[in-house]
């Protein structure tokens, strides 16, 4: 039997055998009481039988001693037997009656004549055959003092004496006393004694075996034990002192029934003195005796014992072969059940094509069978079904899983991004929460000198917000081509993203444009998350100012932009609301503070990617086992300024030259160029674009700086680094910051490019370093061209 | 800085030499629209021998230019040096000009 279908089978054996067993021992419990009764009464009747039986033996015994006794003295007191004849008839009577062992007349004297001597003759009989006569009146015994004589004198009746110990051969005895008269009158004449042996009686009561302890015993009327098994008891006990020296009150009892000469039956419980047993008596119908047979029961109860156990033996065979119908019964009920349970089996572990059995039973299992075939085909359409649509969802997870390769494609994902830069460092990571986000970041340079940067989080996820988010990319790849101020760029984009948001999806957006070779940067916030300024040796700040609504919001919203001048070594640090609004299990936030604390941490080492991924770990240390709720977005650019030219390295060599506020001054200069590119052996294109750069500034200084007639000097120093060539200029004009001067737009046509404004451009351009600054009186501009 | 016109068939050519900053852009400037003063013929600037040009210098090209197309003419330049090539190039002049690699190359385009 499987170990499965245990349980079945369990219940079924246990549940019949249960009731086979209670039914058993119902059954073994009353036959033992039934058997148990019967042979009780049956003992009692056989008990019954065996006194009839010793008392009907005794009876003929008594009957005929009392018939012999009445009949000597009938024929004494008719003189019917003269003195002389006695011996003779006292012969005749022994001989004729073999169960008396001897017979004696005994003549009172002067009873019947006062003459008369004390006369008594005794017949007996003495080694079966002989007949001895006694003379008792030659004993010196005086008869007539003698009990027997006196009791059966003075009450003129027939008495039978306590049973004795005779004097031949030491038999028990007993003697029955029959008075007589004188003939003719009512005076005693004498007494007839017979005397009986006992010993008969004795060996028939005491050969009464009952089961294997039961007995028989015979008490006088005064209770003497005369017959019993234990010999002590004979003659020495009466009931009464066996039940003072036992403390036994149920043998006085019986003693006292007995004496009374009543017959019945006496129940003994078992106790320390003798087993379970019952007492049977009845009296003797002539002597004052009485029987009593002992019925050990509790010896009934070994047979009944023995029987009990052979209805258990019967019984437990009988529960053996029920067990074993039982079990052939249950596995033939189960075998179809673990068959189905199998199928359901492999069922379970995807074999549809497992063959169920067909079970032709006509029951509740063929039922079962048909059922699980049903659910078998049901199982395969639905597996089918399931296969299929998981097919399909995995295309879609497929194709989602390229949408965000694509996206992930059209952000910049290597870095170092340029790392021919010396003058700035950026790095940015996206970490989207589901396969395809809304989050964006870009950078890129428009020119040799602007860099354009953004980070965004479109509203929602998934592939709309990632199609949006490709959009919003796109649209500011696209506008920052035109060298417009950013604000401007995002009001294009904004329009055009309103134009067809049809889905009502908005982009909250942070764009800057900085010049790294100024450190000027201009930036517009479009709703999004303040980003963090960390100047050079300063606490973190927040860049809090507001330009406007989140893109895709309002068709037409006109926004603003700040600006601000980045120093060597600041930072500027992106990021979106993943960062601060990730959640932990406790469903806190990671908010600002922690955001600023983990930057103002950041000791030594803090460039852009370090900074990242700090960040990274310090979210990922607070959100702990919570899944990641949003896209976590973050971009870090870091400012080196173009002192990373090593402009303070040592200086090779110097040179100064003083110039006019002249035109004339010009050719000077370039002569001077021409010599001092000789000198110092500079290539002739940064000949060319020294001399093209100085001329454009001191043009612009003496057309515009110097607004007096006054002769003004302009002083020009040139200092040659181990890769750069510095150059300061110095003029005491007004305060004019050619920075300030708008690029022309290049990108428009001949007929509408202005004539002016391309001076400062084209210094700008060929320089790799332009800065100005106002040290009173003086301009000063410093520039600086690589080597 | 020297100015050399000339008339080459139906193209009427302007051959440079030397450099075009801001003191010699004047000169330049005079003698250019002077001679695009029709603004509807051919005009050809040589800059073979041109070896510096400043602002200025490129100024004084774009009203020429300037000149030139509202007349309805033609106005090429040819023959750049490297280095005056790449000023043009950064001041954006490279899309609005026709620049043609030498004088017969330029030439060939005009007819």
């Amino acid at each position: 039997m499987r170990f499965r279908s245990r349980p079945l089978a369990f219940y079924l054996h246990s549940a019949i055998l249960t009731a086979a067993i209670v039914a058993l021992t119902i059954v073994v419990f009353s036959a033992y009481l039934t058997t148990r009764s019967i042979l009780r009464s049956n003992i009692q009747k056989e008990a019954e039988l065996l006194t009839e039986s010793i008392l009907q033996r005794v009876t003929v015994v008594e009957q005929a001693v009392v018939t012999i006794a009445a009949n000597m003295a009938t024929a004494l007191e008719e003189m019917a037997v003269t003195n002389d004849e006695h011996d003779s008839y006292l012969k005749k009577i022994v001989s004729e009656n073999p169960e008396l062992y001897g017979v004696a007349i005994a003549v009172a004297p002067k009873s019947y004549e006062p003459s008369d001597e004390c006369y008594a003759r005794y017949c007996f009989r003495k080694d079966e055959s002989l007949i001895q006569y006694a003379d008792l009146t030659d004993s010196s015994i005086d008869i007539r003092i003698e009990d027997w004589f006196q009791i059966a004198a003075l009450t003129q009746k027939p008495i039978w004496l306590e049973p004795y110990y005779g004097q031949a051969g030491g038999a028990l005895m007993t003697s029955y006393c029959q008075p007589f008269r004188v003939p003719g009158r009512w005076d005693l004449y004498g007494v007839i004694v017979i005397d009986v042996s006992l010993e008969s009686l004795s060996r028939l009561v005491s050969g009464i075996q009952i089961l294997e302890h039961g007995y028989g015993f015979l008490v006088t009327s005064t209770g003497t034990i005369f017959v019993h098994p234990v010999k002590d008891f004979i003659m020495n006990q009466t009931l009464f002192t066996l039940a003072a020296e036992r403390n036994d009150a149920m043998v006085e009892e019986l003693g006292h029934r007995m004496l009374q000469g009543e017959r019945g039956h006496l129940f003994v419980e078992k106790d320390i003195h003798r087993p379970e047993s019952q007492v049977s008596y009845a009296p003797f119908q002539h002597a004052p005796w009485s029987l009593g047979l002992v019925l050990p029961l509790s010896e009934l109860n070994s047979d009944l014992n023995k029987l009990n156990q052979d209805i258990v033996l019967l019984g437990l065979a009988g529960l053996g072969i029920l067990f074993l119908i039982i079990r052939r019964l249950s596995q033939k009920m189960t075998r179809p059940l673990v068959q189905l349970t199998a199928t359901a089996e492999l069922l379970g572990r995807g074999d549809l094509q497992s063959v169920i059995p067909k079970l032709k039973t006509g029951d509740e299992f063929e039922t079962l069978s048909q059922a699980f075939q049903n659910m078998q085909a049901e199982l395969r359409d639905y597996i089918h079904q399931l296969t299929e649509s998981t097919a399909a969802k995995e295309r879609l997870e497929n194709e989602l899983r390229i949408a965000r390769d694509i996206q992930m494609s059209i952000i910049p994902k290597s870095f170092p991004a340029f790392p021919d830069r010396e003058d700035m460092d950026i790095y940015a990571d996206i970490r989207p929460a589901k396969a395809v986000g809304g989050d964006l970041y870009d950078f890129f340079f428009i020119d040799d000198d602007l860099l354009a940067f953004t980070l965004g989080d479109v509203s929602g996820k998934g592939v709309p917000a990632s199609l949006f988010m490709a959009v919003t990319r796109t649209l500011f790849h696209a506008s920052c081509q035109s060298d417009q101020p950013v604000n401007i760029l995002i009001e294009k984009m904004n329009e055009a993203l309103c134009a067809d948001n049809d889905a009502s999806m908005f982009v909250t957006l942070f764009a800057g444009i900085l010049n790294l070779k100024t450190g000027e940067l201009s930036y517009c916030n479009a709703g999004h998350n303040p980003p963090v300024l960390m100047r050079k040796g300063a606490e973190p700040v927040w860049v809090d100012d507001k330009h406007g609504l989140p893109l895709g919001v309002m068709d037409g919203f006109g926004y603003d932009l700040s600006t601000m001048i980045l120093q060597k070594g600041d930072q500027l640090f992106l990021y979106s609301d993943g960062v601060t609004e990730a959640e932990n299990i406790d469903k806190d936030l990671f908010e600002e503070g922690r955001l600023i604390e983990t930057l103002r941490n950041l000791k030594e080492k803090n460039d852009p990617e370090t900074q990242i991924n700090q960040v990274f770990e310090a979210v990922a240390r607070f959100v702990g086992e919570a899944e990641q709720s949003d896209d976590i977005t973050m971009l870090s650019l870091e400012y080196f300024g173009q002192e990373n030219l090593n402009t303070e390295a040592v200086v090779a060599k110097e040179k100064e030259f003083a110039f006019r506020n002249e035109l004339e001054e010009l050719n000077s200069l370039s002569e001077k160029l021409e010599e001092l590119g000789d000198e110092w052996e500079l290539p002739m294109p940064v000949v060319m674009n020294l001399n093209l750069a100085l001329e454009e500034l001191i043009t612009n200084t003496i057309f515009y700086g110097i607004q007096d007639d006054q002769p003004h000097t302009i002083s020009v120093k040139f200092s040659l680094t181990e890769n750069a060539l510095n150059i300061e200029i110095r003029d005491d004009g007004i305060e004019f910051n050619p920075l300030q001067l708008p690029d022309p737009d290049l990108e428009i046509a001949a007929e509408e490019r202005q004539i002016g404004g391309l001076g400062i451009y084209l210094v700008k351009q060929v320089m790799d370093r332009f800065e100005y600054s106002r040290e009173e009186p003086y301009n000063i501009v410093t520039l600086t061209k690589k080597l | 800085m020297n100015i050399n016109e000339s008339i080459v068939g139906d193209v009427r050519l302007v051959e440079l030499d030397g450099r075009l900053d801001t003191v010699t852009a004047p000169d330049f400037q005079q003698k250019l629209l002077a001679t695009v003063a029709d603004g509807n013929g051919k005009y050809l600037v040589d800059c073979a021998k041109l070896s510096y040009i400043s602002s200025s210098g490129l100024r004084v090209f774009l009203m020429g230019l300037k000149k030139v197309k509202a007349g309805g003419g033609k106005f090429v330049l040819c023959a750049l040096q490297e280095s005056i090539a790449e000023i043009f190039e950064i001041a954006g002049f490279s899309k609005l000009f026709t620049i043609a690699a030498n004088q017969d190359e330029a030439l060939a385009q005009l007819k």
